[in-house]
């Protein structure tokens, strides 16, 4: 089946999706000309799910297309805060642990998983709609991390088949966990290709699990891809800079993407 | 010609270096120049048995390497052992180098209890400035051992009587065990946390006792504190030679524009020199 299409195509089908999740890590593959798209089409999502959210997230806020953020970490390392951050967000709050959890249960199809209450004390301060449970087995208490389904994933990909199969590259973050938890997945990929797995090198992410591939080379820029291209330091230490207007000129002002259905 | 004598961020570097050495896994720290330098650096220093597990490539990597403000990634791969996910490194690896890890975290605030906050402090007018989250630090606090802090610039608004909001407490998270200890590391000092309290350890060459009492809270044991044992000349060697060349760990003392100006040159020449 051949699942590649035009990034306007995949996005007039998002319209309505409440919750989206955004793929990469730290520097690395944010599908930065996917919300590039986003903002021009001028959808708006009521939560954005971040495992670890930087650039990609702070275009998102800069940009009003997001309501509330998830997560337990943004930020953009190194460079502080961007613009979208510093004006500030709703954010619900996750530790590394929770988030995870949450987005395995919803993996999984199960309803929550636990978390070690000791390792919740702090979140649970913070987010009273998450119950406590004593194990059946031991007693020992823990905190019930909800699913966290997020009804759209978008992950960049070095390479993507025509049947959404993908591979990453080397860092994979969390996006393979992205693809399982999300109700839909579009993989947006710098080369397109007919097949994977002829020459050795394995997906990192099944084209099961993949709805919609969208071929837009240099779409992680500013961020990396590697190895094909590395982060643009100069633009990013820029973009930091910024106020939240300015973002948006440059968030225009970047080269655009390429790519074809 | 004798070397130039060491500067804060470099006495800093290698007191950190030093508290690192020793652990079977070392992790560089996300957003942490100061971090990812002394852990490059204790590699180099004390190469037997620790690997580097660098945050933003997900790898786990015996080789030593350079610090690396825009190309880390680049750096930990090259020769890396494996590639962990997300859910790999948080669910399943760090559960299992519990004692065995070491991973130094610049907090916002910390507490002479050893408590540490890293999400969120009280303005003047009673309302919140989020600053970063939650992270995983509840888990570090159980998995690390001794659970390792820096602050570059040690005063009353970072190192507090009491923390704002209470992240993690480790003492208490590894109380069970009875070998909690925290060491922070500091632009004045080291100090030590355990059941038994908090003290300085060691003031480093150079600082006053009435500057270090000033930026020390209450219930902190500062007499009979030794001098921090200076950097080496081989310590100062491999530091600014082989460790970190560029000067990374001069980032953590900047702001502003002078920090910006700092990390482009870092980036031209990490371009210049890629892994």
């Amino acid at each position: 089946m051949d699942k590649v299409r035009t990034l306007d195509a995949v996005l007039v089908a998002a319209e309505g999706a409440a919750s989206l999740a955004l793929g990469g890590w730290s520097f690395s593959r944010r599908p930065v000309a996917a919300v590039r798209g986003i903002v021009a089409a001028g959808l708006r999502f009521e939560e954005l799910i971040s495992v670890a959210g930087g650039l990609e997230t702070d275009l998102m806020l800069c940009a009003g297309a997001v309501g509330r953020l998830r997560g337990f970490y943004f930020g953009m390392e190194a460079l502080g805060n961007g613009p979208g951050l510093r004006q500030g967000a709703e954010i619900v709050e996750e530790s590394e642990g929770s988030l995870i959890l949450g987005l395995t249960a919803a993996a999984q199809g199960q309803t929550f998983l636990p978390l070690h209450a000791e390792h919740g004390a702090a979140l649970a301060r913070l987010r009273p709609d998450i119950k406590p449970i004593d194990c059946p087995y031991t007693g020992h208490a823990y905190l019930a991390m909800p699913a966290i389904k997020p009804d759209l994933a978008i992950v960049h990909a070095r390479v993507a088949d025509r049947r959404g199969n993908a591979i990453l590259g080397g860092n994979l973050g969390a996006d393979r966990l992205l693809a399982t938890a999300a109700a839909h997945t579009i993989v947006t990929c710098d080369r397109l290709v007919d097949g994977i797995g002829g020459d050795g090198e394995e997906a990192d992410i099944a084209g099961l699990m993949v709805d919609a591939v969208v071929h837009l080379p240099g779409g992680a820029a500013p961020t990396a891809c590697r190895p094909l291209y590395e982060a643009d330091w100069e633009a990013l230490i820029d973009y930091a800079a910024l106020t939240p207007e300015g973002a948006l000129a440059w968030l225009d002002g970047l080269a655009p993407a390429g790519g074809s259905a | 010609m004798s070397a130039a004598p060491p500067t804060t961020a470099e006495v800093m570097a290698v007191a950190m270096s030093r508290e690192l050495q020793g652990a079977e896994l070392v992790q560089l720290g996300l957003a942490s120049a100061l971090g990812q330098t002394s852990a490059v650096l204790a590699k180099h220093l004390a190469p037997d048995g620790l690997l580097l597990e660098d945050p933003a490539a997900l790898t786990l990597s015996d080789r030593p390497r350079r610090a690396r403000l825009t190309r880390s990634e680049a750096e930990a791969e090259a020769g890396c052992i494996l590639h962990f996910d997300v859910t790999e490194m948080v669910g399943q690896v760090m559960p299992n180098v519990a004692g065995r890890m070491r991973q130094f975290i610049r907090p916002l605030q910390v507490d002479a209890k050893g408590r540490i906050n890293t999400y969120r402090v009280a303005r003047k007018d009673g309302s919140w400035l989020r600053v970063a989250g939650l992270a995983g630090l509840a888990e570090v606090a159980e998995f690390a051992n001794p659970f390792l802090l820096y602050i570059p610039g040690q005063d009353l608004r970072g190192f507090v009587e009491e923390v704002d909001f209470c992240v993690c407490a480790p003492l208490e998270a590894r109380a069970a065990m009875g070998d909690a200890r925290i060491v922070l590391v500091t632009d004045l000092a080291v100090f030590d946390f355990t059941a038994a309290g908090t003290r300085a350890r060691s003031i480093h060459p150079g600082v006053s006792m009435e500057t270090l009492r000033a930026a020390t809270p209450a219930g902190v044991e500062l007499d009979g504190a030794a001098q921090t044992a200076p950097p080496t000349d081989e310590e100062l060697r491999v530091l600014r030679e082989v460790a970190d060349p560029l000067g990374l760990r001069d980032v953590e003392f900047l702001r502003s524009e002078e920090r910006r100006a700092r990390m482009r040159e870092i980036a031209r020449a990490e371009a210049a020199d890629p892994a």
